[in-house]
């Protein structure tokens, strides 16, 4: 006996089901954040009146429900809901910060809409929403099929990104792939007062990318335990960001921050199917994206000209190449007649390719230090036209579960990653015999055994000729067991071995041996606790496996010194990836119910790990500490508050290497020696602290609704160091040790978000919303502090930059919208 | 509690029980869960049970999950005499997820099992909550995917909150874009086989593979970036230029102590202590695809 005529019709809830899947593209946009729920306008009620606060097994109460109201048109029933209305803004309102993922332009918006219909009769649906129309945070979404048969769903998403708009670009044609000075500054042949008076008529510019998405989506259930689903989606990104370029080495010449252009398109398509029984399920699926730039490379006009050695006249960039990604995988689970054991298995096949035409080795012409550049300037002096580049990953898995007893259960699992890299390039000209490469279109001086050029007769010329093909593999062994000691009490044990083979670094092998240990225990509250021990160790450190990738490998070369030559890298530094470490891990989780509305939940973390390292990576501390508190009140309120803090340490030592930017002392790499003598050596410690504090009110009167949110984090990062002497420091002539200090002025960030939503209904179906929303933000960066203007010169060279420092801001959003929702058609 | 369940439909149960076995008719759940049932019938669940169940058991409404109600009837304050998916449910928390796995099974769902979540104890009704629509999609226990999963990773939500973040709190992402809750084949329930593969399915651009490679970013995107936000640009780690010199000491300029009198506003100025630090002549630090690019400036 069918009871419930399934007449219902909601305008927040389209649900599909099982489309997790399907999750990826719209959720909505900045203005619609905190607005109340569509077809609101009755007071929430508990979902079950006979225990009105139902809590989650884990504890946490469930929130109070909107009850709806249907209507039928026909045979079908459902409704429409609009908002439409002004904003308007004041303060700092055109900051980055402020406008970052968002579009707060004054003016008339159609900020939400949405309908939804539903025939009971056949169970089709039909719904749709969106917002913000036509501004640069829009979205929207349809979606129609048959409920339990099949669906479509289509949707459009815009996200703005805006990271400056105070930047001073010097050039010309910001955006595009070439950026020209101004008709007043000679490209390569500038003086500081010139460009002085060209910037003097530059006004502020806006770096910002829009990233729009269109995606289709489509599943098909033929029967109860199939259902096959195509997803495709192409994204348009728009733009320009800033990007870096420069000519020589830092102190020696002249940097100058760049535009970058952004023109990049992404296509995705996915295929599903899946089947699933009571004995087994299974699982295959191709996934493939495909990025398209149209913006292969970036040329600017050298802002430069008083520099050393000559300067060049402009310079290029290879920017983000064309790729493509496949993947396809297949999983299967099945349950297994012994232990009521199951068995799962995937295998993945993914490759990553990428093929696009390269560029010749300089874009500069001419002689620079006895090297003819006409013969790098064309792409015959390439050993190859295009890269040819290529990756590919191979990934099977396999686990195996049993119970013996029902409160016993034990698991092993197997996880192999084979990764293999097919990019060979290597960097030799056929037109002139030589290997190596044009550094910095010429600008490090390119026959001087540093600049890119092997010239064998220059004692130490160890530069760059091949690519570097790094590969890992990984082998994953894992055992684990979980005991129910009783209902309520569950204790679970992992035993895991990671085992990391890599290709050309440091290590062959790295092992990272883990042990797991978990309570979860459920009683007056919910407790859930978990220790981590991780001990990552391996075979010999080689500080130099680069070797044969290097000209040094090459017959003729000769040694910049007697014994050997200068040393790639400090012997004695471990990278972090692959340092002996050691690492505890505690977390902790309680939810308890203090009363009966209410829910209190205390996470803490702890997790420190140190590296065996003398140099490079030490140690770090991460403390966290998060509280979470929610409270049903009496009269349709609710409360809620949560605090955050967040503790985060690490060291780092180093050691300046004696002789400064060029030279070399010796080939000895270790530390004492000549290069890195221990007067040299210095180190950080970075403390980083956050409190992230939120406290929020909802009620719902007779006729109105009123919810607040307000939330604060302040950061601060301390960066302290010390040094054994001068010697440690990146100096100029006159500098002491009372200019370095013993740290950076702290970082820090803080921001404050107050938001307050008002809906007064005026008729039924028809409201008014009013809206308030204000931000503040102060962000403190040493990376910009000084940075005033888009010049700063040192003494020997003058640097450009876009000055687009992060902005402090207060602005504040005022919006009056009209809500005509359901009722307001009948 | 009598005034919740009437004479009338008492009797009316106990006409019914027997007919299918311990089931009973889906009208006497009603009788006592009216407003409960209200809410119910808006969802998906009730719209595929009611209108087109697709088997025997998605006919039975309420029963379908909840188990049959003969007993419920007959006791209905003895804890146990039902299934029950909230927290004073008797029904142990794996039996509960075996109910909802009767029907999702499979699919996304396929590694469950010995997953993360399902190890620690979660319940699939600790974020989902089939009664009623409170989100937009997956019938979750909160308005939206994110809100769900911040209910118990505080953390996250206060990184998010941080200077660098990517624009989930302005509804722009979800953790679903990255994260698959039921389960998957990598330990932070990540969507694809590797951290780096999930990245890329936004930032493409980064996938390369480019001639010249640098090694971390092979190796693992979060050994520079923290993905739920950061104090830093570009959601870094830490600071540049220390973030660098964790790992390089190259002789040359690439060890030396960059200090507060190097920044733009000291004495002895220096690009490394500015704006993008190492990053203003190595712009390509993800990967370099120019001939002359080996050290990443191109």
């Amino acid at each position: 006996m069918k009871v419930l005529p399934a007449i219902g019709f909601t305008l927040i809830a389209f649900t599909i089901a099982g489309q997790a899947d399907d999750s990826d593209g719209v959720s909505g946009n900045a203005l619609n954040r905190t607005a109340p729920g569509l077809g609101a306008g009755q007071p929430a009620q508990p979902i079950n009146p006979l225990h009105p606060n139902t809590r989650s097994p884990s504890g946490l109460l469930y929130p109070r429900v909107t009850p709806l109201t249907p209507y039928r048109f026909g045979q079908w029933v459902g409704d429409l809901w609009l908002e439409a209305g002004a904003i308007g803004t004041s303060g700092s309102d055109g900051a980055a910060g402020f406008i970052e993922y968002s579009d707060w332009d004054d003016g008339l918006v159609l900020s939400r809409f949405a309908g939804g219909f539903y025939q009971p009769e056949s169970n089709r649906y039909v719904d749709f929403e969106g917002g913000s129309v036509g501004r640069d945070d829009q979205y929207y979404q349809l979606r129609s099929g048959r409920y339990g048969r099949y669906g479509v769903r289509a949707y459009f998403d815009a996200v703005p990104h805006v990271f400056s708009t105070t930047a001073r670009v010097l050039w010309d044609g910001a955006g595009t792939d070439r950026l020209t000075l101004p008709s007043s500054l000679e490209p390569g042949n500038t003086s500081e007062q010139a460009l002085r008076q060209a910037f003097s008529g530059i006004g502020n510019s806006r770096l910002a990318v829009e990233r729009e998405k269109l995606g289709l989506g489509v599943h098909f259930t033929p029967d109860p335990h199939s259902r096959w689903t195509l997803r495709a989606s192409t994204e348009n990104r728009d733009g320009a960001r800033a990007m870096g370029g420069t000519f020589d080495y830092p102190g020696f010449g002249q940097f100058m921050e760049t535009v970058e252009p952004i023109d990049y398109q992404t296509t995705q398509i996915a295929l599903g199917y899946q089947t699933a029984g009571a004995q087994a399920q299974f699982n295959a699926s191709y996934a493939g994206s495909f990025f398209r730039n149209d913006m292969a490379s970036l040329t600017w006009d050298n802002a430069g000209g008083f520099d050393f050695p000559v300067p060049q006249t402009t310079g290029r960039l290879a920017l983000a190449p064309d790729n493509e990604y496949h993947n396809a995988k297949l999983d299967y689970a099945r349950r297994i007649p012994w232990w009521r054991g199951r068995l799962t298995a995937t295998v993945s096949a993914s490759s990553m390719t990428q093929d696009d035409e390269l560029l010749p080795p300089t874009i500069a012409s001419g002689s620079q230090s006895g090297i003819d550049l006409s013969q790098w300037n064309t792409s015959e002096a390439l050993s190859r036209q295009t890269a040819d580049a290529e990756r590919t990953q191979l990934m099977g898995r396999l686990k195996l579960s049993v119970q013996p007893s029902r409160k016993l259960r034990l698991s092993g699992l197997i996880r192999k990653l084979d990764d293999e890299n097919k990019t060979r390039y290597q960097a030799f000209n056929p037109v002139n015999g030589l290997y190596g490469y044009i550094g910095l279109d010429g600008g490090l001086f390119p026959a001087s055994g540093r600049g890119g050029v092997f010239i064998p007769s220059v004692p130490g010329s160890r530069v760059r000729i091949a690519s570097i093909p790094f590969e890992k593999d990984l082998l994953r062994q894992e055992l684990t067991a979980d005991y129910r000691l009783s209902r309520k009490l569950r204790l679970g044990m992992t035993l895991s071995r990671d085992r990391k083979s890599y290709r050309h670094r440091e290590r062959n092998t790295v092992n990272d041996d883990r042990l797991r240990l978990r309570l979860n225990a459920r009683g007056q509250g919910n407790l859930r606790l978990s220790y981590e021990f991780l001990d990552r160790h391996g075979d010999v450190y080689d500080y130099d496996p680069y070797e044969s990738f290097y000209s040094s490998s090459l017959p003729g070369f000769q040694p910049e010194f007697p014994g050997g030559t200068r040393p790639h890298t400090l012997a004695n530094l471990r990278k972090y990836d692959l340092a002996d470490q050691q690492r505890h891990q505690f977390e902790a989780r309680y939810i308890w119910a203090p009363d009966a509305a209410m829910d209190l939940s205390v996470h803490v973390k702890w997790d420190a790990a140190d590296y065996a390292a003398q140099f490079g990576l030490r140690d770090t501390r991460r403390t966290q500490l998060g509280l979470d508190w929610n409270y049903h009140a009496p009269a349709n309120t609710r409360l809620f508050a949560f605090y955050n803090y967040q503790n985060h340490r690490r060291k780092v030592a180093n050691i300046r290497s004696d002789t400064g930017n060029v030279f070399a002392a010796g080939p000895d790499p270790f530390a004492g020696g000549d290069n890195y003598p221990l007067d040299n050596a210095w180190s950080e410690s970075i403390d980083e602290n956050n409190h992230v504090l939120g406290v929020g009110l909802s009620r719902s009167f007779d006729r109105a609704e009123f919810n607040l949110q307000y939330s604060v984090i302040h950061s601060n990062t301390a960066i302290g160091y010390a040094f054994q002497s001068i010697g440690a420091l990146s100096r100029a002539p006159g500098y002491t040790s009372a200019d370095a200090g013993l740290g950076f002025p702290d970082l820090g960030f803080q921001n404050h978000l107050l938001e307050a939503n008002v809906r007064w209904p005026l008729r039924p179906g028809v409201a008014l919303r009013l809206l308030y929303r204000y931000e503040t933000e102060r962000t403190r960066d040493f990376h910009y502090l000084g940075l005033t203007q888009p010049l700063v010169s040192n003494g020997f060279s003058t640097d450009v930059y876009l000055a687009s420092i992060p902005e402090d801001f207060s602005a504040s959003v005022y919006a009056v919208m009209l809500e005509l929702g359901p009722g307001a058609w009948r | 509690m009598l005034k919740y369940l009437p004479l009338s439909v008492l009797f009316l149960s106990l006409s019914a029980f027997g007919e299918e076995g311990d089931y009973i008719d889906q009208a006497l759940c009603e009788g006592c869960h009216r407003s409960t049932s209200e809410h119910w019938s808006h969802t998906v669940h009730a719209r595929i049970f009611s209108a087109g169940p697709r088997n025997e058991l998605e006919a039975r409404g309420c029963q379908a999950c909840h188990g049959p109600g003969a007993d419920h009837l007959l006791e209905p304050t003895r804890s146990g005499s039902i299934i029950g998916f909230a927290q004073r449910s008797q029904t142990p928390v794996a039996d509960q997820n075996q109910v909802c796995a009767g029907c999702h099974a499979g699919g996304d769902r396929l590694h469950w099992d010995g997953s993360m979540h399902e190890s620690s104890g979660v319940a699939c009704s600790d974020c989902h909550n089939p009664m009623a629509e409170f989100s937009s999609q997956g019938l979750l226990s909160r308005e939206s995917i994110n809100e769900t999963c911040f209910s118990c990773h505080q953390s996250q939500r206060g990184e998010f909150r941080r200077r660098s973040h990517m624009p989930l709190l302005e509804g722009k992402l979800s953790c679903l874009d990255c994260h698959n809750p039921h389960g998957s084949a990598t330990d932070p329930l990540l969507k694809t086989d590797t951290l780096n593969e999930t990245c890329y399915q936004c930032h493409a651009e980064k996938r390369g593979p480019f001639l010249w490679e640098h090694a971390p970013v092979q190796e693992d995107c979060a050994l520079c970036h923290l993905p739920h936000g950061s104090n830093h640009e570009k959601l870094l780690v830490t600071a540049r230029p220390v973030l660098c010199q964790q790992c390089h000491s190259a002789i040359g300029h690439v060890n030396e102590l960059i200090t507060r009198g190097n920044l733009a506003s000291g004495p002895g100025r220096d690009p490394r202590g500015i704006g993008r630090s190492c990053s203003n002549c190595h712009v390509q630090v993800h990967g370099s695809n120019h001939p002359s690019g080996a050290r990443l400036q191109r």
